[in-house]
This record gives structure tokens, sequence and C-alpha cells, in this order.
């Protein structure tokens, strides 16, 4: 029993891998690694998909391309509504990048040296990706209304409140953060302990659930949570 | 495993990085066919309506020829009426003056013819007359016992020739 607790401290925790560029040493976190990899998958698969393209006669791969970009831009429209149009792509790719990465443990199928680890299960990088839609968040309020009426709005409805919205601030990127590190790593330590209890058929059926409904859920309720956030600091400002 | 360092910055990095690069592969390429595709089919269907809007132009056009060529030839027709019914009146009319000489003429002609007849007859029967006054006369050479004798055949002649005209 003892085994299994310092295993799995052993997989949850973060590992670093070093780097020797120029003769340096740089340590980069595996999430920051594993990034590296899904970025490569996508953009691999973007140029794929969209090479050749055309108006008329299109490819099946174009097809597929289009059908990507708009279900994506549809699903993020249809939250933020019609005023956040300039905020959906990146949006759109945030979400193409957080499902991806909660489900890349499914295709941790042995192929590699290293162990396909869900990057949102480090701390690190949902911070990041809260931080940027904070970030995203406050620059949408202003520049909508601008920067006087994004600081006005802090007192609304009513001034007596205004501490409370500038705490949110604060408080947004947090549950935003700790909400996806935590289903993620949840999930993934369910999983990494059914693996060890049971290897055999039970991790793949409860994977159905942890990793592929889970992972999808968490990411989008992360990117729903931001278009809400951007869609109100652009519903005040009209 | 809560331990927040330097990648953060790295992640959110990576993450701004991806976000171009699908910006600039995947976003841009699909809107801009996609637009594209709009825009040809938002001009086609402008054309298709130009075309549309100029076919029931020529419609109208050609609905108005043809109600003005039906007007044209109306007028025309009653115009042509109008002057045959001058012509046919005109027609007639000559055709009764000349009835109307030829009857004249014929009458005149029937008087003169009848005047002609009569003083003929006249002639004839005031010969017959002095035929038979002669021979009356002829007869009766002793006529100075009866000298009223001439003055009745005068008056006879008169009130014959008075009552056949």
């Amino acid at each position: 029993m003892g085994n299994l607790a310092e295993r799995l401290e052993e997989e949850l925790n973060v590992h670093y891998i070093t780097f020797h560029p120029f003769g340096m040493e740089c340590q980069v976190a595996e999430s920051v690694v594993m990034t590296w990899i899904i970025m490569i998958i996508m953009v691999g698969l973007a140029i794929f998909l969209t090479a050749g393209m055309s108006v008329h006669h299109i490819t099946k791969r174009q097809a597929v391309a289009e059908l990507i970009v708009t279900k994506l831009e549809g699903i993020v429209e249809g939250m933020i509504g019609p005023g956040g149009k300039r905020y959906v792509p990146y949006l759109a790719t945030v979400l193409f990048y957080i499902g991806l990465s909660n489900i890349i443990g499914v295709f941790d199928l042995g192929l590699f040296e290293f162990r396909l680890k869900p990057p949102t299960k480090d701390l690190n990088v949902t911070a990041a990706l809260a931080l940027m839609s904070i970030c995203l968040i406050e620059y949408a309020g202003i520049h909508s209304r601008g920067a006087a009426g994004w600081l006005k709005s802090f007192a609304e409805p009513i001034a007596v409140i205004a501490p409370l919205n500038v705490l949110e601030i604060f408080i947004r990127p947090l549950s935003l953060c700790m909400r996806l590190f935590g289903n993620v790593l949840g999930a993934f330590t369910i999983m990494e302990l059914l693996k060890m209890a049971c290897p055999p058929v039970l991790p793949a059926a409860a994977s159905l659930y942890f990793d592929l409904f889970d992972g999808l859920i968490q990411a989008y309720i992360f990117v729903f949570l931001t278009s809400m956030f951007i869609k109100e600091a652009l519903i005040e400002a009209e | 495993m809560l331990k927040l360092d330097i990648n953060v910055l790295w992640s959110a990095l990576n993450i701004l990085i991806l976000f171009f690069l699908m910006k600039k592969f995947l976003f841009k390429p699909v809107h801009r066919i996609i637009e594209e595709r709009q825009r040809l089919a938002d001009e086609a269907m402008e054309e298709a309506t130009k075309k549309a809007e100029e076919a029931d132009k020529t419609l109208q056009e050609s609905q108005e020829k043809a109600r003005m060529m039906e007007e044209q030839k109306a007028e025309l027709l009653s115009e042509a009426k109008k002057e045959a019914g001058v012509e046919y009146q005109k027609i007639v009319n000559e055709a009764d003056e000349q009835a109307k000489q030829i009857v004249e003429h014929a009458k005149d002609e029937a008087l003169v013819e009848k005047a002609k007849i009569l003083r003929e007859a006249q002639e004839d029967i005031s010969n017959l007359i002095l035929d038979a006054a002669g021979k009356v006369a002829g007869l009766k050479s002793n006529a100075q016992d009866h000298p009223g004798d001439s003055d009745l055949f005068d008056q006879f002649l008169d009130k014959a020739g008075d009552s056949i005209e």
C-alpha cells in the first residue's frame, strides 16, 4: 500500500525536463513540453487540413477544416453573443486546446519514452489560461466602454459593492484556474489509481467518463465562463 | 503539486503562440474561403435579382407596346370606318342625285313627248274637224243663208282644244 502511495505521488508530481540550448541549462516543466506537443498536433492538423483550399469543389480535408472552424466558432459565438465576435478565435483556440489537453491521456499508448499527461493537470498551465482569460475580460471591458467607463463599472449596480467587484478580478481567474486544475488532477489521480489497482478493462471504461466526458466538459465550462464574463463586460457597455 | 513558478509564463507564451499560429493557419484561411464563397453567392444572387428585374421591365415594356399597338389599331379602324361611312354617304348621295336627275330627265322627256303627241293629236283632230267641216261646208254651199255655222265650228274647236289640253 505504501508502495502505491509512492507511485501515485511520483505520477502526480510535476516533472522537469532539462534542456541545454546554447550550452545553458534550462529546466522546463513537462506540462510545457506537453503543450508543445499539442501545439504541434493542432498546427500540423490545421496546415494539413487547410492545404490547397479552394472556394469551389472542396476536398474532404477542407470540409473537415471548415466544419471544425464553424462548429468551434458556433459554440463560442452562441455563448458570447454577437457583440464579442473579435474574441471568438482566441476562445475557440482555447476550447480546442483545453479539450485536446484533457483527453490527451487517452492517447497514452506507450509509443513514446515519456508519458502523455494532460498539461492541464499542472497548475502553471491552468493559471496561465486563467490569467489570460481575466486579462481578456478586463480588456474587453476597457475596449468597449473606455478606461473611465471601465473604472466606473466597478461601482455598478451600486457603489457599495465596488470592493466586491474589485475582488472579482482576482476571484474569477482563481476559480477558473482551480476548477480546471482540480477536475483534471482529480480525474488523472483516479485514473492512475484505477490503472494501479485493476489494470485490465476497468480503466478503459472509467476513462470514458474521467478523460473524455469530464475533460471535454471542463474545456467547455472554462470557455463558457470566460465568454460569459466577456459578454457581461460588453453588455454593461450598451 | 500546488506550485507556481516561471512555467506560468512559458505556458502563457505557449498559448499565445498557439493562438497566433491557429489564427494564421486555421481561422484566417477558412474565413477567407467562407467569405469568398459568401461573396460569390451574394453576387450570383444579386445578378439573378437584377436579371429578373430586367426581364420584368422588358415584359412590361412589351405589354405596353402591345397595348399601344392595339389602341392604334382601334383608332385606325374607327377612322377608316368613319371615312368609309363618309365615302358611302357620298356615293349614295351621288347615286341619289343621279337617280333624281335621270327621273327628272325622264319626266321632262315624257312631258315633251306628251306635249308633242298632244300637239300632233290636236293637229290631227283639227285637220279631221277641218276636213269634216269642209265637207259639211261643201254640202251646204249655200251657207250664206246660215252665216252662224262657221262661228259655231270655231267655238267647238276651241272647246275641244281646251278640254284636250
